[in-house]
């Protein structure tokens, strides 16, 4: 029982659990736990969740600091489409923006697939005669009549959320102030989203889409922080609440309300944040975080400690990790791939007569066969039972007893009797399948960014992932794989570890040849004005640190380079870095070649308030000794084989051992197969050397 | 040596995305462009005896055009010689190419000494030289005016790159560095793939690794045919047309397929097609090929692995000399309407084979629409191609997809924002177009009113479209598409309506006013759900009028909902002058005397 010193809390909902880590900042202490996640209300469950902690002080409420926590309430708001009645203003002539989209279609050779249908139907986007050029200038002013015209006919309609995407907002945003204004004062009861406030970049598809999600999950996302402030509050919290946004900083509940599309991808980054700081720490150039649990798996490649960053992100696809089939939300977010493979994914005979894993998931109802909760078809889970690899007496902290014969009757009538094979093979053959197309789609994302995973060390969390880290590092060629302690709640802790931040990005397209400095100084310092508004609304210790960036590309081609520069930029810097970087990233350049800006980018962080990696007592060099043993399936020898099982609470730092073996922890299974080497760093994790050949 | 099906999922997977990793370096490391957003790239993946075992093809036109180009290059330099290191190249649309931009760079890759595949990348590089930027001119008689041709050549030996071929490239171009860094990245791409194979084979080894390709191959075939059991045997045939050939500009050229379907094969023979004309729309056999083998994937199985097994069931005929073979020195460079033309004709025969896999035609065409000249703001050359797509067609159990781009391309749009902040150019409207899907049971999907103006004097361009005077077809009862039309609006005063193909110039305050087509209708516009009719009509997609004459729908008098009670009454009287079954196709205007289009405002 703790007795004093400050709290700090992090609740990660997701789809079906909510996982909860209370983190006693004196002793270093990290206390867990699990809930059912409430969709309704997700606020429900977290406060239900947070009363018990009581166990580990009386007092917990209001020795708590901080609570951060991440949701995945956005993305499924705009998946299941129950957000807000939207409307949308568009510049005349541009009505259709939204519908006409890129006008790509989502499959190749299949005829049956759609995009999704638009958030605002054709009757509520509503042509305003206005009109900004490309070099700012107002072509047509907005004029009051027509936005009163605007605000009865959305009356009439029901329209509880307001979009405005005019052309050309991000160069001069008048014509949308002025509208924002009148709507302020016409229809104040309704919420309104500015394009150049959520977006100020070119291409208005991109930014008219991601102005609708915002607008249209706006007043939800009020209305769930408000139940959470008052819950929190009547329950006696003091602390301010944090968010994880989709970059992976921590927002204020007041950013969130406002731009509640940052939130799309709360609930996968935090996994991605666990990986930073472990790449920090250990000072690993090239860290691939790999995060797998029940319905699908995440990998990011961090390079250097810096998060990647991807302004390419899409909401609600209509089919499934397939680019071109969502919404764009253009903003900054952590540029992760995510793939539908998990444990609860379903395994299936495909029309080739070959097996297909996913991304059909039996999630957590009816879940896998083992379950015992009504599943018949069988899953990831069930073969990783059957291969020994999962303790069917110890799963999620012995809180579920795992009914290995309703997975082998499974398997076999699926998959091994069809097939001819014996159950064993069947579950391998699973096992296999699912690691190859996790390791297909992480070949791709680091090849997209021009990395090479055999360089990469494996960090592998998730409820899922550490029993597939092994072999799936052992396909993509990488020898070092780590397993952090506590990994299959790690994206929790996540969250306790990210910084507050925000970041903005602004268009401003200019050939190189004319670059003004002092303009540029201006537009930064502006937004950093902005940003420090913003942040300053958490509340927070720590100081306030900016990184200033500007998109350098040649004129005519659509990507660009982000060049790292000060708040002041010199342009035969910025010129020298470009060439620097796009060097480095294609090969080679092109001197007679002229370049622009495109974007500029200002990331405000909170820093000096984080947690660092808790180094435990170093013990001797010792052999582990295993707990026990049991019968698993080696990759290696395809075949069944004896594996000694560890016991991760009793590996200190120091200690080794080597494969065949599997290590059981209350929240994830690590599984090695023979030829492995594991040794316990000072922090904990498992470090696992693979024989594999390195090729350049 | 014993088979496990175990590795050849996952051989099957991992070749995949080898194919795919060789397209995201070429794309990653591309500077153009139409790689960029177009994607106009493939890759592909062969074994040592030049038969495709993977590819990701981004656009389904480049299904075959592989196949005779890895012929060529085997021809001209047998596996083996080959050393580790050689990359070969070739673009001669007349010796297993496509078209001249489309330049194909083919890498052995060697495992013990012996080759084992073949890495291969095909990207469409922004010019190739010839008489005009792009390398595509519309009215090019013979194909040395379309640009340099490349026989089949070594661009590296053993690692040497071949310095006198490429500066003869960065001679005949007119954007070399753009061009040098494209082939760059086509270098880079086919090197990892050839990296990733010769990685299978260490993981395999020769033996075994080759056994899988071959397994695969056998499997994607046996698939393919299985699924073709499933299809009714017979013998099916369709003929649709082209507009014109950009030179005799009333002259509709008919492409013909008749499809035989016996057991588990499939014959599709393009006789019937129109002799090889003199404008540039001929297209080499690889596309014609492609598009019979595009529309057969489409209705068996997508999922089928993308390999030369899918293909062995399906016979190709084109007769030489044709439109879809022609011979040398045939013009070329704007092919791709043609394939999208040869994709319907395939898939509009297979409708009366099986009438619940195949959607009515799509608008058809994707009108592509080059600008040229100096932006006198910056005294700079510009060139800018845009592209409009139309309509998709209505499915049998679906309306189609508004504005989207289908068969054989798949391009994305160019923002209009990104028009008027780098060209001299502004964009009056980009909105949907009332009316224009064909009507039915389901609606075809609408076309676009897109209007650019030019903000100067001096502005030349090209414009090439196709389905401005023969509509898209409806099937069932449905309605046809309408057709596409665009016209130049003269600041001067006056208009003109475009014949699909043409070049001029624009100067300040002229518009193109462009109105894309849409798709083809799909079963009876009287069964259709009035719910959906009214939704159309308020988000002004249908006018009121069309509801009323073509659907029988009465709305009462907010306008706003349907009067249940009138609809009932006028289906039923509508209904009555209907006799018999509808027809299988709806033509629409055009087929018959291929008038041109009425001026639909």
């Amino acid at each position: 029982m703790s007795t004093k010193g400050d709290f700090r809390l992090g609740c990660d909902v997701g789809g079906t659990f909510t996982d909860f880590v209370l983190f006693d900042v004196v002793s270093g202490q990290i206390h867990i736990d699990k809930h059912l996640t409430t969709p309704a209300d997700p606020s429900v469950g977290i406060l239900t969740g947070l009363k018990g902690f009581s166990r580990v002080a009386e007092d917990h409420v209001a020795r708590t600091r901080l609570v951060a926590h991440a949701t995945t309430l956005v993305a499924n708001a705009v998946i299941e489409r129950k957000g807000a009645k939207t409307a949308l203003l568009t510049t005349r002539g541009f009505r259709d923006v939204l519908e006409l989209r890129r006008h790509v279609r989502v499959t190749t050779y299949e005829l049956w697939s759609d995009p999704p249908k638009p958030l605002v139907p054709r009757e509520l986007r509503l042509p305003i005669d206005e009109r900004t050029y490309s070099d700012g200038s107002i072509l047509r002013s907005v004029r009051r009549e027509e936005i009163q015209d605007a605000v009865q006919l959305m009356r009439a309609a029901g329209v509880e959320a307001i979009a405005v995407a005019f052309l050309h907002s991000y160069v001069n945003p008048e014509n949308e102030r002025e509208a924002g204004r009148l709507l302020a004062e016409l229809a104040p009861e309704i919420a309104v989203t500015l394009s150049s406030d959520v977006l100020p970049q070119i291409k208005e598809y991109e930014r008219t889409s991601t102005t609708v999600v915002n607008g249209y999950v706006k007043p939800l996302v009020r209305g769930y922080l408000k139940n959470l402030d008052d819950g929190l509050a009547a329950v006696g919290y003091t602390a301010p609440l944090r968010i994880m946004l989709s970059n992976g900083g921590l927002g204020s509940s007041e950013i969130a309300a406002e731009f509640p599309l940052r939130l799309i991808e709360s609930g996968p980054v935090a996994g991605a944040i666990v990986g930073r700081q472990i790449a920090q720490a250990l000072d690993i150039p090239e860290l691939l975080s790999f995060d797998m649990g029940g319905t699908t798996a995440k990998a990011c490649l961090i390079r250097d400690g810096a998060l990647p960053i991807t302004d390419e992100l899409e909401v609600a696809r209509s089919k499934r990790f397939t680019k071109s089939s969502g919404f764009p939300v253009a903003v900054p977010a952590v540029n992760m791939i995510e793939i539908g493979a998990g444990g609860g994914s379903v395994a299936t005979i495909n029309t080739m007569g070959l097996v297909q894993v996913g991304p059909e998931s039996a999630g957590a109802d009816p879940g896998p066969i083992c379950y015992g909760g009504g599943g018949v078809e069988p899953t990831v889970t069930d073969a990783d039972l059957l291969l020994g690899y999962l303790n069917p007496d110890y799963f999620a902290d012995g809180s579920m007893a795992l009914n290995t014969e309703g997975s082998r009757s499974g398997i076999t009538k699926t998959l091994a009797g069809p097939r001819g094979q014996t159950e064993i093979e069947a579950a391998w053959t699973v096992h296999d399948v699912v690691n190859e197309t996790m390791a297909g789609a992480v070949r791709m994302h680091v090849t997209e960014r021009g990395g090479n995973p055999q360089l990469a060390t494996l960090v592998a969390f998730g409820g899922a992932g550490p029993v597939h880290a092994y072999n799936l590092a052992s396909k993509l060629r990488i020898s070092r794989v780590m397993v952090p302690l506590r990994a299959g709640v790690l994206s929790a802790l996540g969250l306790l570890v990210a910084p507050p931040a925000y970041d903005m990005v602004r268009t401003h397209k200019v050939p190189l040849t004319g670059f003004d400095a002092t303009t540029i100084k201006a537009i930064m310092a502006e937004m950093a004005e902005s940003i420090t508004n913003l942040l300053d609304g958490l509340g927070a210790g720590g100081t306030l640190r900016f990184t200033h960036g500007i998109d350098v590309g040649y004129i005519g081609q659509s990507y660009q380079v982000t060049v790292p520069v000060d708040a002041a930029p010199d342009k035969g810097e910025i010129w020298r870095r470009f060439a620097d970087m796009y060097r480095e990233k294609y090969g080679y350049f092109y001197d007679d070649v002229p370049a622009e800006t495109v974007n500029l980018r200002v990331l405000g962080e909170l820093v000096g308030g984080e947690l660092e990696l808790l180094e435990l007592p170093s013990g001797e060099s010792a052999e582990a000794v295993p707990a026990g043993r049991r019968p698993a399936y080696s990759a290696r020898h395809r075949a069944m084989m004896d594996f000694a099982v560890h016991d991760r609470e009793a590996l200190r730092p120091g200690m080794h051992f080597n494969g065949p073996a599997v290590v059981e922890e209350a929240s994830a299974t690590t599984v090695i197969d023979d030829g492995g080497q594991v040794e316990v760093d000072r922090y904990g994790s498992l470090v696992i050397s693979l024989e594999v050949e390195v090729r350049s | 040596m014993a088979f496990d099906p175990i590795t050849l999922e996952v051989v099957r997977n991992r070749l995949d995305s080898i194919a795919g990793e060789i397209q995201a370096t070429l794309l990653r490391s591309s500077y153009s462009v139409i790689l960029k957003e177009g994607e106009d790239c493939s890759a592909a993946l062969f074994n040592a005896s030049g038969e495709i075992v993977a590819q990701s093809t981004a656009l389904p036109q480049h299904m075959a055009a592989f196949i005779p180009a890895m012929r060529r290059l085997l021809e001209a330099f047998p596996a083996s010689q080959a050393r580790d290191g050689d990359i070969y190249t070739m673009n001669d649309p007349h010796d297993g190419g496509t078209h001249l931009p489309d330049l194909i760079i083919a890498m052995p890759v060697l495992f013990d000494g012996r080759v084992v595949g073949f890495s291969v990348c095909l990207a469409h590089q922004e010019d190739f030289g010839g008489k005009v930027a792009g390398s595509m001119s519309t009215d090019a008689t013979e194909i040395f005016q379309e640009g340099l041709i490349v026989p089949p050549l070594k661009l590296y030996d053993a690692g040497e790159p071949n310095h006198t071929l490429l500066d003869l490239i960065r001679r005949n171009v007119r954007l070399p560095s753009l061009v040098i860094g494209d082939i760059s990245a086509q270098v880079a791409a086919v090197t990892v793939g050839r990296d990733r194979l010769r990685g299978l084979f260490e993981t395999y080894g020769h033996d075994r690794a080759t056994v899988y390709l071959d397994h695969l191959m056998d499997y994607a075939e046996r698939l393919t045919r299985a699924r073709i059991t499933e299809i009714p045997d017979g013998v099916y045939r369709f003929t649709d047309y082209m507009d014109n050939d950009g030179i005799d500009l009333d002259r509709r050229v008919p492409i013909s397929a008749t499809i035989t379907v016996a057991g588990d094969g499939v014959t599709v023979d393009f006789t019937g097609t129109s002799p090889q004309v003199a404008g540039p729309i001929n297209a080499p056999w690889s596309g014609g090929a492609g598009a019979a083998y595009f529309a057969l994937r489409c209705v068996t199985d997508p999922n089928i692995p993308n390999n030369q097994g899918c293909y062995r069931p399906i016979k190709v005929i084109i007769p030489e000399g044709t439109l879809l073979n022609p011979r040398h020195p045939a013009p070329v460079a704007i092919r791709a309407h043609t394939l999208k033309r040869a994709a319907d004709v395939v898939l509009g025969a297979l409708v009366q084979a099986v009438p619940d896999r195949v959607p009515a035609a799509p608008a058809g065409s994707i009108s592509c629409v080059s600008f040229g000249g100096v932006d006198r703001r910056t005294n700079t050359r510009f060139g800018l191609s845009d592209i409009v797509a139309g309509g998709g067609g209505a499915r049998p159990t679906k309306d189609g997809l508004e504005l989207v781009d289908t068969d054989v391309s798949n391009c994305m749009n160019i923002p209009a924002e990104a028009i008027e902040m780098g060209y001299p150019l502004r964009v009056l409207r980009y909105r949907l177009r009332r009316d224009s899907g064909g009507h039915g049971r389901f609606r075809g999907g609408a076309g676009v009113e897109r209007v650019l103006q030019a903000t100067q004097d001096g502005i030349s361009c090209s414009y090439r479209s196709e389905r401005h005077f023969i509509a898209p077809w409806g099937l069932f009862g449905g309605g046809p598409g309408e057709v596409w039309r665009t016209d130049i609006e003269w600041a001067a005063g006056g208009s003109e309506p475009i014949r699909s193909k043409r070049a001029f110039t624009l100067n300040v305050g002229d518009e193109l006013r462009m109105l894309t087509g849409g798709g083809g209708g799909h079963g009876r516009p009287l069964d259709r759900d009035p719910a959906a009719v009214l939704d159309d009509i308020l988000d002004g997609k249908i006018s009121s009028a069309r509801a009323l004459e073509d659907h029988g729908v009465v709305l009462d008098s907010s306008g706003r909902s349907i009067d249940q009670a009138s609809t009932d009454t006028l289906r039923a009287r509508k209904r009555t002058e209907i006799s018999g079954e509808p027809e299988t196709y709806s033509r629409g205007v055009g087929i018959d005397e291929a008038s041109p289009a009425e001026d639909i405002g």
